[in-house]
């Protein structure tokens, strides 16, 4: 190496040394004491590093919280002590480079890298024992930044179930030591300080020992200070982002090799520092306490709140569950009941509206139920009904045998069909048919018995109307072919069981074709009408008058005492049927050929050959000349017989 | 009527699982629990109130009356070893594993006074140990490691929580011995000969309940493990608070109670998952167990390991912070 190239080199390594020593690192130290005790304490610190650091000068700046803040972004800072929360604070706001290290402070000798906060109370005031009695008290305390002096008691306070914001009235005293001023000159009943305070003050001379009192002590082992609360990383030393590498490799080593005896940490009341702690405790702390950074409410999702809740959730969802089921079935039976009530509604209707009288009874006849029909039938009211045995409606028409048949049959069969005559309430008698049904349980026990009645009067006339009409004339009323049959076999069997004479009578009205043919058919009925009512007129009670169509009539003399007493009907009809009629203002006149026939029993013979000797009979009136009559004698019966045998065929039944 | 009679059952049949979720019809779960590095995380959650009221811890003197309270009925489960585990079931006390507290990587340890600088050195002197499963493991692995047979010691039936006595009085040269009683050992000049970071995995600490009174109470067990878990992330998160607390209940400095750590891992949810299953480290060392204790005699039978364990009550990964 030659001499011109090493005296450049040196030339190199001389240069910068004047420009670099000009430069200052700013040490920031939060003011959490008074500034000129701070001042006192720190100011052989940072003499210190600026002798281990070649070519710096470190200047210290006792600061409030604020005026850290408003360094730091104005880049006027370079080192930074400060509370573990304040400097969460600032790195959640500027990059710096981190922890550099952590102090370790030291109490007689004992390094402690841990601070907490210290509940203070003036001594002797017992009103005040535990965390639970700091409720609405006054406190003072730093200032809410303060991590000793007010954070770490936040916590406590919320575990004991204290809202620290709003549970107590605080007292900002600005700094520890007038948070014990104000304690002890009764501002305020509580303090909060952080730990080793206490004791400080007491080894300056501040404060007397047993002048206050902590509060909710807690027992640690190795722990040099008066606690209340658990313990926190100590302070932070915290390196700027623009300072050299090179330079924080340098301030580490020189806060690394501090020892506890040298000035400086004698000084500054330190044992040193030590490597960055976790500040994960006070991360969470500040967590728990909505501080800065972490005021924001943090976002509450589902999964938090399942996690929270999902017990209760889980019972609140089974509860839904089982209502909404709940509602489902009730929705459904509603349902049923609804198409239930319409089914019975109807069914009701039926019930109540039928025409048949409906009645339901219990096995042993009581009335238990009956519609408006069977009211109306009765005559009984539902409320008159009810209770009462069936009975009550019986005509005691009926023999005792008919009630048994109808007892067995209901028995045997479970089903009664019939017609019985019954009584109204008003006494009345009426023909009824009756449907009885058994209704039986799973057992076949009759359970009840249900009745559908009704009142079958109007029927029965209907019927007798009817068998009246098949045996008479519907013109005049009077009895037809078929009636004068019937009454002439009753008759004849009179006869035959030794009674009087009897005649028949066969009447034949001359000339009444010409009356239908001149004045018509309406005229003539009415003709017929008025001759059959005087005809009636003429003959007994006894006698019997049938037309047998057209302008012929048959007339049944029975109980003649003698052939006389006949001549003088036969004489009378005769008459009546030759007077003359007026109908409708115009004078009507016709005759009647009759032809008798006396019925004798010893000879026999039935009703057709009676009548068919009457026939023959009228014949022969008619060849004597019309308007007469002519008695049949036994030996004309074969004379005219094909004329009489047409006419009894049209009378064959 | 029937109506309404029907309606007031069914609001209270859709009212009952909202009690369910807040109470246990059974009453308070009680474990018992006695001074061990490993369930001081309990210790810890209870004096933060974080151990919910369905639980009640019983403190013990040492494991001997958690069995003890087991075998009367006093207890629903207890802080135990995976060895008085086996014990206990084979007692007939149907007690399942529901979460490893620890497991000792040199926490178990022979402690001799200073100038016995060798295991040889032991010979013909008093050691005391535990007649439990676990002093007789380790005191079988020592020998073992040592060359020695049982009949070179004298050895003294002493729990740990008396060989501090013994020691002082001079009626012990040696211990096999756990915390807190081995840092007051080394306080008192003991060195170490041995432990149990030559045979890892072997010696579990853990919380066992048993299966049979766990009718209305499985929250109890997951708010039990939940609460040691949470006293765990304590210890682990601040250590310098956590330690300094247990440091005063035990009567250690905050370096000794640091210093009983060193020897045992401490699993957290996530760690604990890999002890349970049919392939974990529980039932491996189970097996072992099962082995030495038969051996020794302290096992009847080995046990047929059935629901020896469950990780049902573990809570979910990411749900402790």
């Amino acid at each position: 190496m030659n001499l011109g190239r090493r005296l450049l080199l040196v030339a190199l390594t001389l240069l910068p040394a004047p420009l670099l020593a000009e430069e200052t690192l700013r040490l920031g130290v939060f003011a959490y004491r008074p500034e000129a005790v701070m001042e006192a304490r720190y100011r052989p610190l940072a003499e210190y590093l600026g002798e281990r650091l070649p070519d710096h000068r470190v200047a210290l700046e006792v600061m409030s919280l604020d005026e850290i803040e408003e360094a730091i972004s104005h880049r006027r800072l370079d080192l930074l002590m400060t509370n573990p929360s304040h400097y969460l604070e600032i790195r959640s706001r500027n990059s710096l480079t981190g922890a550099l290290a952590t102090v370790i402070n030291a109490q007689h000798g004992q390094p402690v890298s841990s601070l907490g906060g210290t509940m203070i109370k003036a001594a002797g005031n017992a009103a005040i024992q535990e965390l639970d009695d700091l409720a609405g008290r006054r406190i003072a305390m730093p200032g809410r930044r303060f991590l000793g002096g007010y954070q770490t008691h936040a916590l406590e306070l919320m575990d004991a179930d204290i809202d620290p914001r709003r549970d107590i009235t605080p007292v900002i005293a600005g700094s520890h030591d007038a948070v014990v001023a104000a304690v002890l000159a009764g501002e305020a009943e509580v303090g909060f300080i952080r730990t080793g305070i206490l004791e400080r003050l007491i080894a300056e001379g501040e404060l007397a020992p047993g002048q206050l009192e902590v509060i909710h002590a807690q027992q640690l082992a190795s722990f040099p200070f008066a606690v209340s609360t658990r313990l926190y990383p100590e302070w932070p030393l915290v390196v700027m982002p623009q300072v050299a590498p090179e330079t924080v490799r340098r301030i580490a080593v020189a806060l690394f090799t501090l020892e506890p005896e040298h000035p400086a940490a004698r000084a500054a009341m330190i044992a040193g520092f030590a490597p960055p702690q976790d500040y994960l405790p006070v991360e969470n702390l500040a967590r728990r306490l909505r501080l800065p950074p972490f005021e924001a409410v943090p976002d509450f999702t589902w999964h938090d709140i399942w996690q929270r809740y999902a017990g209760f959730l889980l019972g609140l969802a089974a509860a839904g569950a089982l209502v909404a089921v709940l509602l489902l079935m009730l929705a459904r039976r509603n349902r049923q009941l609804r198409q239930q009530r319409a089914r019975l509604s109807l069914l009701a209707g039926v019930f109540t509206h039928s025409h048949e009288g409906v009645m339901i009874t219990s096995p042993d006849g009581e009335l238990l139920e009956v519609n408006d029909a069977f009211s109306q039938i009765t005559g009984y009211a539902r409320n008159e009904a009810v209770g009462r045995n069936a009975s009550l409606l019986g005509a005691g028409r009926h023999p005792q045998a008919f009630y048994a048949d109808f007892w067995q049959q209901l028995q045997r069969t479970g089903h009664w069909d019939g017609e019985v005559w019954n009584r109204r309430k008003n006494g009345e008698i009426y023909p009824q048919r009756l449907t009885i049904s058994a209704v039986t349980d799973g057992a076949e026990e009759v359970q009840r018995y249900v009745g559908l009645l009704s009142d079958i009067t109007r029927l029965k006339e209907h019927q007798r109307a009817l068998t009246h009409a098949a045996q008479h004339d519907a013109l005049t009323g009077l009895p037809n072919r078929t009636l004068l049959a019937d009454r002439l076999r009753v008759a004849m069997a009179q006869v035959d069981r030794g009674g009087q004479r009897l005649a028949v009578v066969f009447i034949d009205l001359d000339g009444f074709k010409a009356i239908n043919d001149t004045h018509g058919h309406h005229m003539g009925d009415r003709l017929l009408v008025a001759l059959a009512e005087r005809m009636q007129g003429e003959l007994r009670a006894s006698d019997t008058l049938a037309r047998l169509g057209g302008d012929e009539f048959v007339a049944v003399l029975q109980d003649l005492a003698s052939d006389e007493e006949g001549e003088r009907v036969l004489e009378r009809l005769l008459a009546a049927t030759a007077a003359p009629v007026e109908i409708a203002g115009c004078p009507l006149q016709v005759s009647a050929s009759l032809g008798v026939a006396y019925y004798d029993a010893a000879a026999g013979g039935d009703e057709d050959q009676l009548l068919r000797h009457a026939d023959q009979a009228m014949y022969r009136a008619k060849e004597a000349g019309k308007q007469c009559y002519r008695v049949h004698r036994k030996t004309q019966e074969s004379v005219s017989m094909p004329a009489a045998a047409s006419r009894l065929g049209r009378m064959g039944r | 009527m029937h109506r309404r009679d029907l309606l007031k059952i069914l609001t209270a049949l859709a009212a009952a699982p909202l009690c369910l979720a807040g109470c246990s019809p059974g009453g308070p779960l009680t474990i018992g629990l006695h001074p061990w590095p490993g369930y001081e995380p309990l210790y810890l959650a209870r004096a933060f109130g974080w151990l919910s009221d369905e639980v009640v811890l019983r403190e013990g003197g040492n494991a001997g009356a958690s069995l003890a309270g087991l075998c009367r009925g006093e207890l629903d489960g207890a802080a135990l070893t995976l060895d008085e585990v086996l014990v206990a079931r084979s007692e007939g006390i149907p007690l399942t594993v529901v979460a490893v507290c620890d497991d000792s990587v040199g926490a178990d340890m022979v402690l001799a006074r200073p100038g016995i600088a060798s295991p040889r050195g032991l010979a013909c002197r008093r050691i005391a140990v535990e007649r439990t499963a676990v002093g007789n493991l380790v005191l079988s692995q020592f020998l073992a490691a040592a060359g020695l047979r049982r009949d070179d010691l004298q050895v003294v039936d002493l729990a740990p929580n008396e060989q501090l006595d013994a020691w002082r009085a001079g009626e012990i040269e040696a211990a096999i011995t756990y915390e807190p009683t081995a840092s007051r050992l080394l306080r008192e000049g003991a060195v170490s000969l041995y432990d149990s970071s030559q045979f890892p995995d072997v010696i579990l600490d853990v919380l066992a309940v048993r299966q049979d009174r766990l009718r209305w109470r499985r929250g109890a067990v997951s708010a039990l493990v939940a609460g040691h878990f949470r006293g765990l992330d304590h210890l682990r998160i601040s250590p310098q608070d956590a330690m300094r607390r247990i440091g005063a209940w035990r009567g250690l400095g905050f370096d000794e109670v640091r210093a009983s750590y060193a020897g045992l891992e401490l699993p957290g949810p996530g760690g604990n998952r890999d002890y349970f299953g049919p392939q974990g480290d529980l039932a491996r060392a189970a097996r072992l167990l099962n082995d030495v204790m038969v051996a020794n005699g302290q096992l009847p039978r080995p046990d047929d390991l059935k629901a020896l364990s469950t990780p049902r009550y573990l809570p979910d990964i990411g749900a402790v912070a």
